[in-house]
């Protein structure tokens, strides 16, 4: 498969995401960075020459659409640098996140444009996905909902109960993709709370889950996808392995980046390196 | 008399009538009786087991999709469950959700969910009210609370006359002190004040059936008629509510009885005003 478009889509989304998060001064390089590739895949892929994601800039409130819920919500620079090269709204607010007076918060909200749901919390986000997947069945539309997690939030309690009553209700339009970046706020998630292997857990709990063994490689990304796809009367997880700043050389893996921002030396940097690319 | 039946026979109207409704439930389908909305629309109920929060961030996904989730639950402890799910994913964003609990013994919900933004909290009394109640809460856009009432204890309910929603309903005119109550309790407050009329003090009683937003001119209208303020609850929430009202803006006594009877409630009662008169 022939990715070089959605390898450069995700250069582009990076360099522009880091700037985001330099000029508007706010952290989160590691969780924004890890994510990247999730969600170029999704916004951009194609799996059996079809879009992954049915999607509309131009009416972003349209039912007849797939649906992203991004419950890995202190990585929402990556989400707005997405949209926003999607075409949901202008690249030059991506500099005002989180200020006041911009639309672009610091955390989602439905206000936004291709921000369709919120979960409010962490953990919050594959619950509400139930219910949009619940309603979406019971119209008998064919639309899909896909779930961004980071890792940490699979410690959160109402994941599990979400994943039972997904699994219950036999949601196959419902996709759960985890961001695996191991890092959490207080370090690696194997010394803060291990959650153990995520492989069997969302097994036994009655999903199909697929590995993406390298959540940066558009190869295992969009394989898993269209393994999801042929897939049928379950819920779908595809676990990635990332790599927390992924991309970042000096950050990369680094537990202490994952909230960090960036200082004018390391902004300086980056640019210099990927100008030269 | 039982309202629980006159509930659910309200609901499976709105079931017929209006195709969006859908019941997300926590187990206490038979608790609230539902049970003949399920042989009627089995499609559109979801039992979430004991997945409260899980439930309450569905309910913003069913929302989001053009639903109107009814949220049924045997006594407030969904919302020391599921706060956050409440308050972040589902008031904040204004979603379009209807929650209605059975009444329980501890009437903590009104100070619980005062302050949540957006969440309009109706408390009805009656059986007409309860119906009124709930076509208003059918007819307008927004988060809603509904308390049930579960039982009628005296004649007095069923002598009232059925009237439109108001926002809140004078049920006795006085000069000497206001009774305010919601719910259960105004049964409790209008026969103290019948016993206190015995006694020389001519008492005024409120039924606030709208909680939030209550009627602020007609609250305050009464007051300043009177010399003290009681609220009649087995929980301090109601007082507060008036309380934080009043501040600043009418110097006056309000304090909150917790009587076991409308017997208990005007000694205590007579025993404050022979103080302060």
């Amino acid at each position: 498969m022939n990715n070089s478009f959605l390898e450069k889509k995700a250069a582009d989304v990076r360099f522009d995401c880091l700037m985001a998060i330099y000029n508007s001064e706010i952290g989160n390089v590691g969780s924004c960075m890890s994510v990247i590739e999730i969600l170029v895949a999704l916004y951009y892929g194609e799996a059996f020459s079809r879009p992954i994601l049915n999607y509309n800039p131009q009416v972003p409130g349209s039912l007849d659409q797939d649906f992203v819920v991004f419950s890995k919500e202190q990585a929402a620079p990556a989400l707005y640098t997405v949209l926003a090269h999607a075409g949901f709204f202008s690249r030059e607010d991506l500099g005002y996140i989180g200020r006041e007076g911009s639309f672009l918060t610091a955390r989602p909200n439905v206000k936004i444009p291709g921000v369709r749901l919120v979960g409010g919390g962490p953990g919050n986000g594959l619950a509400a996905a139930v219910g949009l997947a619940l309603a979406i069945k019971l119209e008998k539309k064919n639309n899909r909902v896909f779930v961004v997690v980071g890792d940490g939030e699979l410690q959160t309690g109402e994941i599990w109960e979400a994943a039972m009553a997904a699994a219950h209700y036999k949601l196959n339009n419902l996709v759960l993709l985890i961001d695996h970046n191991k890092v959490q706020g207080d370090g690696r998630l194997t010394g803060v709370m291990d959650i153990g292997s995520i492989q069997s857990k969302l097994d036994s709990f009655g999903w199909h889950v697929y590995q993406a063994m390298d959540g940066h490689s558009f190869d295992d990304i969009l394989n898993s996808m269209m393994k999801a796809f042929n897939t049928n009367r379950k819920p779908v997880c595809i676990w990635a392995n990332t790599i927390c700043a992924k991309g970042v050389p000096f950050a990369e893996g680094k537990e202490g980046y994952r909230h960090a921002g960036l200082s004018k030396g390391e902004a300086n940097e980056l640019m210099t390196q990927f100008k030269a690319r | 008399m039982d309202l629980r039946q006159s509930f659910s026979e309200s609901l499976l109207q709105f079931g017929k009538k209006y195709n969006s409704i859908v019941v997300l439930t926590a187990d206490s389908l038979a608790e609230v009786g539902l049970e003949e909305f399920q042989s009627f629309f089995g499609e559109r109920i979801f039992n979430f087991g004991l997945g409260y929060r899980a439930m309450l961030s569905a309910a913003a996904g069913f929302a989001v999709y053009g639903k109107i989730p009814f949220i049924v639950a045997e006594d407030s402890r969904i919302f020391l469950k599921a706060y956050d799910q409440l308050k972040n994913g589902i008031c904040e964003q204004n979603l379009n959700i209807k929650i209605c609990v059975l009444e329980d013994e501890k009437l903590d919900d009104l100070s619980l969910l005062y302050d949540m933004p957006n969440l309009r909290i109706i408390v009805p009394s009656t059986e007409a009210e309860l119906a009124d109640s709930l076509d208003e809460m059918m007819l307008s856009f927004g988060p809603t609370y509904l308390r049930i009432p579960k039982k009628i204890s005296n004649e007095f309910f069923e002598e009232r006359q059925s009237f439109n929603f108001v926002d809140s309903k004078i049920l006795k005119k006085g000069s000497d002190a206001t009774l305010i109550a919601c719910g259960r309790n105004v049964d409790k407050a209008f026969q103290a004040a019948a016993i206190l009329e015995k006694e020389g003090l001519s008492v005024a009683v409120l039924d606030l059936i709208s909680v939030k937003p209550f009627d602020e001119e007609k609250v305050l209208e009464m007051i300043k008629n009177s010399k003290c303020v009681f609220t009649v609850a087995e929980h301090k929430g109601l007082s507060s509510i008036i309380g934080s009202f009043l501040m600043g803006k009418w110097p006056i006594l309000v304090k909150n009885i917790d009587g076991n009877s409308s017997q208990n409630v005007a000694e205590q009662i007579s025993m404050i005003m022979k103080i302060y008169s």
